[in-house]
C-alpha cells in the first residue's frame, strides 16, 4: 500500500474491522452489534480503517456517511476505543501505577492513544493484541534507556505496538511484520509521535537479508505457540542478536514445556520466566481469555539454530496453538423439578434408554449410583462422558456433558423438561471459552 | 529441638492431616496428632512431638537427596508470577524478604482458604495502605496480611481455626507486633473499624461474612473484598442488593499457592467497596435462591508429568482426593481406555466431580457440579501432588465478571 495524499474518510467512533477466518465483521462497540462485511468490500474497508480513501466502491460513500458508518477526515484517536481500553487497563494499572516514572507514564499515554487508533484486527492469522498496560510492562522489562542505555531492539511482529512504548523509553527500534495494515499504522505512529522506529516488511520464512539490520541487543516476539513458530521465530531472532543479546518470547502456558524443549535444543539459556505476564483484549474490547507467559532467552556463544539465517524455512504448522484444545462442555441446571419422587434411578434409567433409542448417542459403561437423597447416572461416550446428578432433596438435576453435542443435548433436554419441568420455566444461558452454563429455573 | 523438615507442607484437611513434600505421595496423619504437630511446627520441646517424629520420621528428617524447600518454592513462584512487579518496586524488597520468611516457616495450613504468594500478599498490603485506614479488621487471614499492615495502624484479626490463630500469634510475637495485631473471636466494638478485609465466596457463607463486615465498619468506611472465580457474578449481585458501591476493581492481584507449592493460575480480584450509612446486608437467600446462584467449575490442569501418567495414575489421584476431601467417598467409578481415563468421585452429601485424564496430552479436566469449595481445593492439591511437577499449571481460573458486567470473553 502507498499512502494517499489526502485521507478523506474513516470509520466512525466505536467502529472497527475484525477479519476472521470465516467472516469479516464491522464491530459496532457503541451499539453492541456486528455487521457482516462481504468479501468484495474487505479491501476498501481496510483502507478506511487507516483513514484512507477506498480504492473501490466509492459510490457507497454517501450512504455510509449518512448511516454514520463513515466520517470525513483523517483517522485519529477513537474516543470510544480510548475509553474502553482505559477502563480495561484500570482493572490492572493501580497495582503498579505508583511505581511508574514520568517518562513511563508518558509512554503509557502514547501507547494507549496508539491502540485507540487501531481500527482493524486480523484475527484470522492469530492477531490478538495485548492491553496497553501490558505493552508498557513489556517495554519496561527492557528498561528505560536513561537507566539501561539506549538499546537496539527488534520486534518480530508487532500487532501489540510494543515498539511505540520502547521508542518512548528511548530505544532504537526495528519492526518486522508482514501485515500491510500494521506496517502503515506503525508508519503513521512513527511520524505522529516522532519515534526512532524502522519498519520493514519481512516474511520470516525467507532467508534473512542484510537489510534486516542488527545485530540487536534484544528481540521481542509473540508467536503462536507451536513448535514450528517457536523454531522459526527463535532462529530468526537469535540469528540477529549480539553475542550477549537476549530475547523475550510470549508462550501460552500449556506449551511451556514444549517451548523449553525447543529452546534447549537450540542451546538457548532460559532467563526470567514471567508467568501470565501478557494480558490480551478482543475486538469487542473485552479481556480475552487468551493469555501468555513472557519468557526471556539468552543467546549462547554457539546457538544451534533450527533454520540458519541464510536458509528458507518451510514450516507446515503455523497458525495453530499446539496444546490440547478441550472441546466445548455443557452444564445444564434444572432447578425446582416438579416431582422429585419420579427422579429416582428407575425412571432416570428409562429416560436414558429412550435417549439411546433415539439414536443420537452411543453410551457405554452406563451405570447408576443411588443414595437416599441423590443419584448419579454416569456413562462414557466415544469422545467424552455424560454425568446426570439428581438431588431430590434440593429438587435439582444437573447435566454435565463433554463434549457438548447439540443433538444429544436437545433430546435429553426435551426428555427432562417433559418429565420434570412441565410448567412455566425461565431459561438463562451463558458461555465463556467453550463452557456452556444453561439454567432452567 | 525438633524442627519440621523444610520440604514439608502440612494441611489440616477436614478429616486428615496431610503432609506433602516434593516427589513423595501425600502422607496422611491422624488428626489425633494435631497438638503434637502444632508443637512441632512451633519448635517447642514436647514429648508428643517427639512421639510424632518417631512415628513419621520424614516429617523431621531431610533425605540425602533433599528436594526443594518450601522457602525455595515460594521464592521461585514469587519471581515467576510477580517478578515484573518486584522489579518496579525495589523499595519493597525488605518487606518481601520478611514475608517470604514468614510464609516459609512451619505452620499448619487450613483447608478452607487459599494462601497467597508472599509477593502477592505484599501487593495487597500496599493497596490497602493506599486507602490509609487507622483501624483495620481482617475476617480470616490465611497469609499474614495483618502482619504486613500492622505497625502504622491497629489491626484486628478474626482468625479461622486454631492453626491460623497460633501461627499469627507466633509470627506477631516474632515481629514484635503483639500489641499491633489483635487476635479476637468477635470483632468489637462493632462499627468502630475504618476498613474490613474479607473474602467472599459461596453465596450463603458470603451473606454471613458480609453481614459481619457491615456491622464492624462505620459508615464512610470501606471494605476490601477478595473474590475468585467462579463466585464473582453472584457476589456483584449481593453487593448491589446490599446498597454497596464498588469504587475500584483490581483484577488478578491475589496469586494463590496451595500447600505443597502448587500455584493456582488466575489471581483473585480485589474490590474496594464504599460502605455508606444505608448499606445493609440483604436477607439470607432462600434455599431455592441459593441453588440458582450455585456455580460450577470446570478446571483444566495442563503439563502433567508424563512420567507419572502410568496405569495407576487415576487411582493414585482418587486416593489422594479421598484423603483430603471434606466428607468420605460415597461412590467412585472409572472407565479406562488406552489414552484416556474417566473418573467419577462423589462424597456422602452428593458433592463431587468427573475427571478426564488424557495421557497423550498430559491433561486433566475436572468438572465440579455441584461445586463444594473445599473439595475443589482437595482435588487440585491431589492432582498436583500425584500427577504434576514444576511445569504443571491450571488453565487460569479467572473471574468472568466485573462491576459493570461481563469483562472476559
Amino acid at each position: 500500500m502507498t499512502e494517499p495524499a489526502v485521507p478523506l474518510y474513516h470509520f466512525a467512533d466505536g467502529l472497527l474491522l475484525a477479519l476472521g477466518v470465516e467472516s469479516v465483521q464491522l464491530v459496532d462497540l457503541a451499539h453492541d452489534r456486528q455487521l457482516e462485511v462481504e468479501s468484495p468490500y474487505v479491501s476498501a474497508a481496510e483502507r478506511l480503517a487507516l483513514g484512507w480513501r477506498p480504492d473501490a466502491h466509492l459510490e457507497l460513500i454517501p450512504e455510509l456517511l449518512e448511516d454514520g458508518v463513515l466520517v470525513e477526515g483523517p483517522q485519529g484517536v477513537d474516543p470510544v476505543l480510548h475509553s474502553k481500553l482505559t477502563a480495561l487497563d484500570a482493572l490492572y494499572l493501580p497495582a503498579f501505577a505508583d511505581a511508574l516514572s514520568p517518562r513511563a507514564r508518558e509512554a503509557y499515554r502514547v501507547v494507549l492513544e496508539a491502540h485507540a487508533r487501531r481500527k482493524r484486527f486480523q484475527v484470522a492469522v492469530g492477531q490478538c493484541s495485548v492491553l496497553p498496560e501490558t505493552t508498557l510492562r513489556r517495554a519496561l522489562l527492557v528498561g528505560d534507556a536513561a537507566e539501561v542505555g539506549a538499546q537496539d531492539v527488534l520486534c518480530i511482529g508487532d500487532d501489540d505496538l510494543v515498539s511505540v512504548a520502547l521508542c518512548m523509553l528511548g530505544h532504537r527500534v526495528t519492526v518486522f511484520d508482514i501485515d500491510d495494515y500494521l506496517l502503515e499504522l506503525l508508519g503513521q505512529l512513527r511520524d505522529l509521535y516522532r519515534l526512532e522506529l524502522r519498519i520493514a516488511q519481512v516474511d520470516l520464512r525467507d532467508p534473512l537479508e542484510p537489510s534486516a539490520g542488527g545485530p540487536y541487543d534484544v528481540f521481542l516476539t509473540d508467536p503462536m505457540s507451536n513448535r514450528d513458530f517457536f523454531e522459526v521465530f527463535l532462529s530468526r531472532g537469535v540469528a540477529l542478536l549480539k553475542p550477549e543479546g537476549r530475547g523475550y518470547v510470549a508462550v501460552m502456558p500449556p506449551t511451556g514445556r514444549l517451548f523449553a524443549e525447543v529452546a534447549g535444543a537450540m542451546g538457548l539459556e532460559l532467563g526470567a520466566w514471567h508467568r501470565r505476564h501478557n494480558r490480551y483484549y478482543s475486538p469487542f474490547m473485552k479481556i480475552h481469555w487468551y493469555e501468555s507467559d513472557w519468557v526471556e532467552v539468552r543467546r549462547p556463544r554457539e546457538p544451534r539454530l533450527v533454520y540458519p539465517a541464510g536458509e528458507m524455512c518451510a514450516p507446515l504448522n503455523f497458525y495453530r496453538e499446539d496444546y490440547f484444545m478441550r472441546r466445548a462442555a455443557l452444564f445444564t441446571f434444572y432447578d425446582q423439578i416438579e416431582d422429585p419422587r419420579f427422579a429416582r434411578p428407575l425412571f432416570l434409567d428409562l429416560l436414558m434408554d429412550v435417549l439411546e433409542d433415539q439414536g443420537e448417542v452411543v453410551l457405554h459403561s452406563r451405570d447408576i449410583f443411588a443414595s437416599d437423597d441423590w443419584s448419579l447416572i454416569k456413562a462414557g461416550a466415544a469422545e467424552g462422558h455424560l454425568t446426570i446428578h439428581v438431588d431430590r432433596q434440593r429438587r435439582q438435576i444437573i447435566v454435565e456433558m463433554y463434549p457438548f453435542a447439540e443433538e444429544v443435548d436437545t433430546r435429553l433436554r426435551n426428555l427432562l423438561l417433559a418429565a420434570y419441568k412441565t410448567t412455566e420455566t425461565t431459561v438463562q444461558a451463558d458461555a465463556v471459552r467453550g463452557v456452556w452454563d444453561i439454567r432452567f429455573s | 529441638m525438633l524442627e519440621l523438615n523444610p520440604e514439608v507442607s502440612l494441611t489440616a484437611w477436614p478429616r486428615w492431616l496431610v503432609a506433602l513434600a516434593p516427589d513423595r505421595p501425600p502422607q496422611p496423619i491422624d488428626p489425633q496428632w494435631t497438638d503434637a504437630l502444632l508443637a512441632l511446627v512451633d519448635g517447642r520441646d514436647d514429648e508428643a512431638a517427639e512421639r510424632l517424629a518417631r512415628a513419621f520420621p520424614e516429617l523431621v528428617a531431610r533425605r540425602d537427596d533433599a528436594g526443594t524447600t518450601v522457602a525455595e518454592t515460594l521464592a521461585r513462584l514469587d519471581e515467576q508470577y510477580l517478578g515484573w512487579w518486584l522489579a518496579l518496586h525495589p523499595q519493597a524488597a525488605s518487606r518481601l524478604a520478611t514475608q517470604r520468611e514468614r510464609l516459609a516457616r512451619p505452620r499448619l495450613h487450613g483447608a478452607h482458604a487459599w494462601s497467597a504468594l508472599p509477593a502477592s500478599t505484599l501487593v495487597r498490603a500496599l493497596l490497602v495502605e493506599r486507602l490509609a485506614p487507622a483501624r483495620v479488621l481482617l475476617l480470616d487471614d490465611p497469609d499474614g496480611l495483618s502482619l504486613l499492615l500492622a505497625g502504622e495502624r491497629q489491626v484486628t484479626v478474626l482468625p479461622c481455626g486454631a492453626g491460623q490463630r497460633q501461627w499469627l500469634a507466633r509470627e506477631a510475637a516474632r515481629a514484635g507486633l503483639t500489641e499491633a495485631v489483635e487476635l479476637v473471636s468477635d470483632p468489637t466494638p462493632l462499627g468502630d473499624f475504618d476498613l474490613a478485609v474479607l473474602s467472599l465466596g459461596e453465596p450463603r457463607a458470603a451473606h454471613a461474612t458480609l453481614e459481619l463486615a457491615l456491622a464492624a465498619v462505620h459508615p464512610g468506611g470501606r471494605l476490601v473484598v477478595a473474590v475468585r472465580a467462579p463466585w464473582a457474578r453472584a457476589l456483584y449481585r449481593l453487593l448491589a442488593e446490599s446498597g454497596l458501591t464498588v469504587r475500584e476493581c483490581l483484577r488478578d492481584v491475589d496469586h494463590a499457592v496451595l500447600p505443597g507449592g502448587f500455584p493456582i493460575d488466575g489471581g483473585g480480584d480485589l474490590l474496594v467497596v464504599d460502605r455508606p450509612a444505608h448499606a445493609t446486608a440483604p436477607a439470607r437467600p432462600s434455599a431455592a435462591a441459593a441453588l440458582r446462584e450455585q456455580p460450577f467449575a470446570l478446571v483444566e490442569i495442563e503439563n502433567l508429568a508424563a512420567a507419572r501418567l502410568d496405569g495407576s495414575a487415576i487411582d493414585r489421584f482418587a486416593a489422594a482426593v479421598e484423603l483430603m476431601a471434606p466428607r468420605p467417598q460415597a461412590m467412585r467409578d472409572s472407565i479406562r481406555e488406552p489414552q484416556r481415563d474417566v473418573l467419577w468421585w462423589y462424597d456422602l452429601d452428593g458433592y463431587g466431580f468427573s475427571a478426564e485424564l488424557r495421557h497423550d496430552k498430559a491433561h486433566l479436566s475436572l468438572a465440579f457440579a455441584p461445586l463444594e469449595p473445599v473439595l475443589l481445593s482437595a482435588a487440585l492439591s491431589a492432582a498436583f501432588a500425584t500427577l504434576g511437577d514444576a511445569w504443571t499449571r491450571t488453565f487460569a481460573l479467572r473471574t468472568t465478571h466485573g462491576p459493570e458486567g461481563m469483562v472476559l470473553t
